[in-house]
């Protein structure tokens, strides 16, 4: 776009460079510069020069979009720790998602041992070693035989250690509401679109899903039910995690509809 | 005076020109070339995100005047502006006198 004067073409050329700033910073940046290069250039038209020529001169001495937005631009490594720190929160938040639901599939994992049994959850169809069953046997001192010692510490296993991971969840989903909450300056400008890590989170648990059906029916087809809870508990949570993602990411990604006109 | 060591050393000089009383980006750089006989001649615009830069470390604060023929963007000292200019001073005459004894006065 072309304008017939050199102070509007400059200030057009500055928008056009600060297209990724920040919004506030640029209106008033712009704004200043629009001030500035007006009282310089009527200065300089006092002195005698035409308008036009004042413009031009005013122009010259502000100096090129590019030299104000480089100014305006923070220090390479300010930079740097800004896209570390901006893309870590999100991480922080997505992996205590992530082991929060992998604790929530630890609860439903001793619900469904609760209801049906433990070798529902437990039963891993292996032979083991005379060394595994003496472990199995020593943890599980009231089981009366390897296989039931080995189904009573998988799904003992499956259900503890899964909590355990849930409350590491916690706390770093804690970390991220704090991190948030303060409202740091480090990262600000830098944040992840939330598009983004919506995306990662729902394609994540997704895949979490799909696999661990697969690995469900492939149990339930070749030994009945059991052992079909320690993958099934793991592929509800994973499921209905994913729906969690999916249903803000369409909202974000669909535009809203129109309503009926009259 | 080149422009690198002119921007490395811009901070002070705004400080230094606002503890005069407020002003506005223009008068700033007017003052600026005026008080160095035209040796601090950087491009203008400069000075905005040098400005606002110093008002994020809350060593100055802003507003905008709407009184008279155009509305301009007015910068004035903090408190804490007032003590960075006062240490940041203390250090750069600290290194002119070093300067000055390791390089000499020119006879």
């Amino acid at each position: 776009m072309t304008a017939a004067s050199p102070i509007e073409g400059f200030l057009d050329a500055l928008y056009d460079e600060l297209r990724d700033a920040d919004a506030a910073a640029a209106r008033r940046l712009l704004a200043e510069a629009e001030s500035h290069l007006r009282e310089s250039a009527d200065a300089l038209e006092a002195t005698g020069l035409e308008r036009l020529e004042a413009e031009r001169a005013a122009v010259e001495r502000f100096g090129t979009p590019g030299e104000i937005v480089a100014a305006a631009r923070p220090a390479v490594h300010t930079r740097l720790v800004g896209l570390v720190a901006g893309s870590v929160r999100p991480l922080v938040l997505l992996l205590g998602a992530g082991l929060v639901a992998v604790g929530v599939s630890g609860a439903v994992a001793a619900a469904m041992s609760a209801a049906f049994g433990s070798d529902f959850v437990g039963s891993m169809h292996q032979t083991y070693t005379a060394a595994a069953c003496g472990h199995f046997l020593a943890v599980q001192p009231t089981a009366t035989s390897c296989t039931q010692a080995a189904v009573l510490e998988t799904s003992h296993d499956a259900i503890a250690l899964r909590l355990l991971a849930g409350g590491l969840g916690l706390i770093l989903l804690g970390v991220g509401w704090v991190w948030t909450r303060r409202g740091s300056e480090l990262g600000r400008g830098y944040r992840l679109s939330p598009v983004v890590w919506l995306t990662v989170g729902f394609t994540a648990f997704a895949v979490a899903a799909a696999g661990l059906s697969v690995q469900s029916t492939d149990l339930a087809t070749n030994y009945g039910s059991d052992g079909v809870g320690f993958y099934l508990s793991g592929a509800l949570v994973a499921a209905f995690a994913a729906v969690a993602f999916a249903v803000p990411l369409t909202r974000r990604v669909l535009p809203a509809a129109e309503p009926d006109r009259p | 005076m080149d422009s690198a060591r002119l921007k490395g050393n811009l901070d002070l000089l705004v400080l230094s020109v606002l503890a005069d009383g407020p002003a506005h980006g223009y008068g700033i750089i007017t003052m600026l070339r005026d008080r160095s006989d035209g040796a601090f001649d950087l491009a203008e615009g400069t000075v905005y995100p040098a400005l606002h830069k110093l008002e994020k470390a809350s060593h100055i604060m802003s507003w905008w005047d709407e009184n008279g023929p155009r509305r301009r963007r007015m910068y004035d000292l903090t408190p804490q502006g007032k003590r960075q200019l006062a240490a940041e001073r203390k250090r750069w005459l600290g290194f002119a006198r070093g300067v000055q004894s390791v390089v000499g006065v020119p006879s």
